[in-house]
Order: C-alpha cells, then structure tokens, then sequence
C-alpha cells in the first residue's frame, strides 16, 4: 500500500479499535496485524501523534508485576472515527472514479 | 539476545536524542517484549520479529527530523546522507499525463531504507567464532572466571557477615537493656539510687536498639540488590520497579520514640547515679565486711595457696619472720584462713557458693555491678618474710593480684578479670593467666617465665631469665623492654609487639594484626633471620649462618626491627 496513504488510515484505525475499549501496545498491535501491515516502531509514532493531537490518552495499571500503558480514546478521537465513515461515501465516489479512469 | 541486552543496545543507538523521549521509546519496547514474551513467544522468536536496535533508532530519529541519522557510515554512502523526501510524493507535484506518456514518469524514489552499516555487516558476517578463538582464549577466561567468581563469593559472605553483626548488636543491647531493668525490679526496694540508675541505663540501652532496628530493612533490602548486581555479572537492572509509596510516619515515629527513651533513660541514669554520690563503687549494695588479721609463723611452710572468687590480693614483704594476712569477710562471703601442712592458705569458705543460682541471686539482690565491683571491698594483704622460699598460688576470679619485694619458689598466678602485676620479684617458675586485664612485669628474675592473656596488654621490663620466656595474647599488645632470657617467644593475634634492647639466642616473635618493632641488643649477623609480613613493610631481609635465632611474623602490619650493635 503506498506510504502516505496508509499513514492516514492508521490513525483511524488505531482510534476505531479503542473506540471498542482501551489497549495496550501489544495488544494494539496484534489486533491490527490481521487487517492492515503494521509494526511495532509504526505504531509508536502514531500513538504518540495522536496522544499529542488529544485524540486520546494514556494511563499506566499494574500488570503481573511491571507497569502497562493503556490508551483510552478521548471524545475528539471519536468523533475524528466517525468523521472518517462519513468520508467514507466520498471515498466510494472517489474510488468508482479512479476505477473508471483506469478502465477507460 | 535478552531483554536487558536489546535495551541497552537501543539507548546505545539512541545517543544524542533528549532522554525523556529515549526513556518512552525504551518503556514502550520494554513492555511490548514483556507482552509478547508473556503471551508465550519464545525470546528467539520475539527478537527475530523485532527490529533491530538500530533500525529503530533510525526509524525514530527519521520521524522526528533528528538530523544526526546515528551512524557516520551512513554519510558516506550515497543513499542517505541525503535528506528526507520532502511531505507528499513528488509525483503530486508533477501534471498528470494520461497515455503511454505516463510510464514515462520516473518512480518517485524510494525512502531510504535502512541498511546495515559495514561495521554492522562485518559483525553480522562473524557472528561465530573459531575453534582456535576458543582454544587460545580459554584459559584467560578461565582464569578471569575463577577470580571474579571468587570476588563475588567475597562479597557475598562480607555483607552477610555485616547484616549479621547488625542484628547481633540489637539484639545484645534490647537484651542487656531488658536484664538490667528486670533485675532492678527488686532493687527498688533496697537501694533505690541504685535501681534507679539500672533502670535508666537499661532503658537507654533497648531505646539504642530499637532505633537501630529500622536499619535492618534497608540493609537487608540493599543486601539483596547488592547480591542481585554481583549475581548479574556487575550489571544493572533495566527492570521496571513498580513505584512503592513509602510511609515515613512509622519509621519518624520509631526514631522519636527511641530518642525520647533514650533521654528519659538518660536522665533517670545519671539522677541515680548523683544521688550515688557519682561513684561507680556505690553502684551495688554491699555489706558490711569486717577486717581480719591473722599471723603465722613461717617456719616449715613452703606454699602459700590462695583460691577465692572475688578479692584483691597484695603480696608485698613483711618485716619480721611471720606471715601477716589481713584480710576483709562478710557474713555472706566467709573465708577459711588456715596454715597447715606447710600451706598457708585462704579459701573462700566452702557453704559459699559462687556459681550458678548463686550468681542470678546476688545480682538480683545487690545490683548489675556486684560481682564487677566486689574485689574493691573484699581486699587483702598478705606480707610474707624473706624466710618464705617456697610455692605461690594464686586463683582469683575477679579482682587484682599484686606481687612485690617476693622471692620464692614457683609462683603461679591464675584469673579472670583482673590486672596482674608482679614487680621485684625473684621466683624459679612463673606462670601468670588472666582473661581480661592488663599484665605488668618488671624487674624480675625467673628462671622461666608462661604467661598468657586472652583480652589485654602484657607489659615486660627488667626481665631476666634464664630459660624460656613465653608470652601469649589474643586481644592487646606486648611489650618487651630491657629483657634478657636464652629463648623469648612473644605471640598475638590483634596487637603489636615491641621491643626494645632485648637480648636472647633465640626470638620468636609472631601476630597477626600488628607490626613488629624495636629494637634488639647485638649485631645482625650473629642471627640466622626468618621473616614474613603479607601487607606491611619489613626492614628485615632473610638471613642463614648465624648462631642465634631471630624470626618475625605477621600478617597485617610492618616489621621494623633494628640491631643496637649495628
């Protein structure tokens, strides 16, 4: 997938898992593995520029011992996901285009 | 590769970048290694997944426009050096052209990808040693093992030793200061100044050990990182420890408690002790001990023998042809006086028992310092006339032996806690023992001399001996001057020894903690010399061919011996 562009979903993507609860990086990671490529040194910038833009925000729990961070999305990260599946129509639009152009 | 290692590696490559940023890098690696190895990952598999350090140090100074890419390497090689695309592909910035034209557009450029510097590359290449690598340095590694396995087994019982100490100092004091308040408790109602200033000093001896009780928690807690860090190779930990909120109102409580304890005690002591008059002889209750004379005639008798607990004991000469004893007895502390079969003794009476029972009673009902103190009350002198050649025997426990203006046959003097002194004296054999107490002996004339100190200084002058003179302790100095014998064996464990115009065939001198100094009457090369010393300076060198014997041992502390004719 070209660079830029999937730097722009993984954001999204990031704050869509989140919406359904908080995570920690692994797990963040994991989770996201399955449905776009991502690693572990593109994941931390993003969470960082997201932490930074307040789109969400993190906290550390006690785990086994060690300490976790946790992420929590925050009501602008939320509306920044539904943001995005109302562009999504748009996108459809745009795509048919690009589809068409090529097939033309 | 481990965790700690990948750490390490990363913040290596993170040089240069601001540490905040450094340590939320390393946290978040941290806690992804620890995820993943928690969900049952071998470590070989999470590192192979895992980027190297170095790739994401690049990564992440690429990101955040660190200009300095980490490596010098990297500036040589045309691929980066170069600066980072700028934001958006080029391609946008060129007008669409639709038809075949369009393959004609160059590919935008890749992003410079990360590659291996040559050092890396080489490094990567020679992961494996060679057989002969192995060969050739093995034994330097074994013996670096050895040694720094045997450095860390120092350390180990060191500190353990420490933290042992500690709490047998506590504990010593908590049960000092407990004993002395309990066996106060019927002291009250005899002598309350005395009880008074037990007590006091009691409770400041368990008020020092409580308070020095809260430093068995953070010894033992720096005992274990201290292990930790050795057990580790020297290393650090990268662990996370978990922030542990710590309450310091116990321990200033502990402290306050303690100090407050500790004055109480302080003053209550030292008002007892005023109203004692501030002298320590008051400070047990003693009864009234009676003085007794006694005369004896000395003719036929060849041995004067004298076994008692606690007395001081004065043997100085007497003017006529009589023995004169005076002595002191209580009605608790009876003596049995006799001369008989040629012995002139003095006896502690036999229904006196001192062991024991007997001993917990008298403090009980006398005071902590009795038995300390007893000899000052229950002195005695015994002046014996120039007629008198025969045995001395002297067996105190606690109290203080005195011999002056004597001659005699054998004289044997044995205590515990007492000071031995012998002055102008002349006897065949002397042998005097004392476990704690200073030893002083001058200007005798023996034909052999044994003695031996456990905890105290054994001083010598004017000796002259005809066969051996020996002289033995653990804990104190000795000191030899003007002393003349045909062997002289000086030994200790803590002390030093010194010497000054001693003159023998044959000197052994030997301790442990503590130099050898002095000087001995006669020339260098009239001895055969042995010397040792581990850690010190030794002004000696060896020497063979000589008639008399001179050997120097220590092991902490230097040997400086000189020769008067020399």
């Amino acid at each position: 997938m070209d660079v830029q562009m999937k730097k722009g979903l993984l954001d999204v993507c990031v704050l869509a898992l989140l919406r359904r609860g908080d995570s920690y990086g692994y797990q963040i990671v994991t989770e996201l593995s399955g449905i776009i490529e991502i690693s572990e040194s593109t994941l931390y910038p993003i969470l960082k520029r997201l932490e930074q833009a307040g789109q969400l925000v993190t906290y550390t729990r006690e785990h086994n011992g060690r300490l976790r961070r946790y992420y929590r999305i925050t009501y602008s990260g939320a509306q920044r996901v539904d943001e995005f599946a109302r562009d999504w129509r748009e996108m459809e639009k745009i795509n048919a285009f690009i589809q068409g152009e090529i097939r033309r | 590769m481990n965790k700690q290692k990948y750490l390490r590696k990363l913040r290596k490559a993170l040089k240069g970048v601001p540490e905040r940023e450094k340590d939320n890098l390393v946290e978040y690696y941290s806690e992804l290694i620890d995820d993943s190895l928690e969900r049952g990952k071998s470590p070989r598999e999470v590192f192979s997944e895992l980027e190297t350090p170095e790739e994401i140090a690049y990564n992440f100074r690429r990101e955040n426009d660190f200009s300095d890419y980490g490596r010098r390497s990297a500036r040589r090689d045309s691929a980066y050096g170069a600066p980072p695309p700028p934001y958006g592909d080029p391609v946008y910035n060129v007008p669409p052209v639709y038809g075949p034209a369009y393959s004609q557009v160059p590919p935008p450029p890749p992003p410079p990808q990360y590659r291996p510097s040559r050092r890396e590359r080489f490094r990567e290449k020679r992961r494996g040693h060679s057989a002969l690598f192995w060969i050739l340095l093995s034994p330097f590694l074994f013996v670096f093992g050895v040694l720094a396995f045997a450095l860390g087994l120092t350390l180990t019982v060191v500190g353990l030793a420490l933290l042992v100490a500690l709490i047998a100092v506590i504990a010593a004091f908590t049960v000092g200061g407990l004993y002395a308040i309990v066996m106060s408790f019927h002291m009250f109602t005899v002598n309350a100044s005395i009880a008074l200033t037990q007590v006091g000093a009691g409770l400041a001896l368990i008020a020092l050990g409580n308070v020095l009780c809260l430093l068995v928690g953070p010894a033992c807690r720096g005992y274990g990182a201290f292990l930790g860090w050795i057990f580790r190779g020297f290393r650090r930990s990268y662990r996370v420890k978990p922030v542990r909120y710590r309450s310091y109102a116990g321990k200033i409580a502990t402290v306050a408690t303690g100090l407050a304890v500790l004055v109480i005690g302080g003053v209550m002591g030292v008002v007892g002790f005023s109203r004692l008059g501030y002298d320590y002889k008051n400070l047990a209750v003693f009864d009234d001990y009676t003085e007794h004379t006694q005369v004896y005639d000395a003719k036929d008798t060849d041995k004067i023998s004298v076994a008692c607990g606690s007395m001081s004991l004065s043997v100085v000469p007497a003017a006529g042809d009589e023995f004169k004893l005076v002595w002191f007895e209580s009605e608790r502390e009876p003596k049995r006086v006799a001369c008989e079969d040629g012995v002139l003794s003095v006896f502690d009476a036999e229904d006196y028992n001192q062991g024991g029972a007997a001993y917990f009673k008298n403090v009980w009902e006398r005071g902590i310092a009795y038995s300390s103190l007893a000899h000052l009350y229950n002195r005695a002198t015994l002046e014996v006339p120039a007629v008198f050649k025969g045995e001395i025997e002297v067996s105190i426990q606690n109290g203080y032996v005195s011999l002056s203006g004597i001659e005699g046959g054998a004289a044997k003097l044995v205590t515990s806690n007492s000071k031995i002194e012998v002055s102008d004296c002349e006897f065949t054999q002397l042998t005097a023992e004392t476990k704690n107490g200073a030893m002083m002996f001058s200007h005798l004339a023996v034909q052999s001399a044994a003695i031996e100190n456990t905890n105290g200084y054994v001083e010598l002058s004017g000796i002259a001996c005809e066969g051996v003179l020996w002289a033995k302790t653990s804990n104190g100095m000795i000191k030899a001057v003007s002393a003349t014998a045909q062997a002289i064996e000086l030994a200790t464990s803590n002390g030093a020894i010194e010497v000054q115009n001693v003159q023998s065939a044959h000197i052994a001198l030997q301790t442990s903690n503590g130099a050898i100094y002095g000087n001995i009457k006669g020339k260098k090369s009239e001895y055969t010399v042995k010397v040792s010393t581990s850690f010190g300076s030794c002004n000696l060198t060896p020497q063979e061919g000589g008639e008399k014997f001179l050997s120097a041992h220590t092991s902490n502390g230097a040997i400086n011996i000189n020769f008067s004719e020399d």
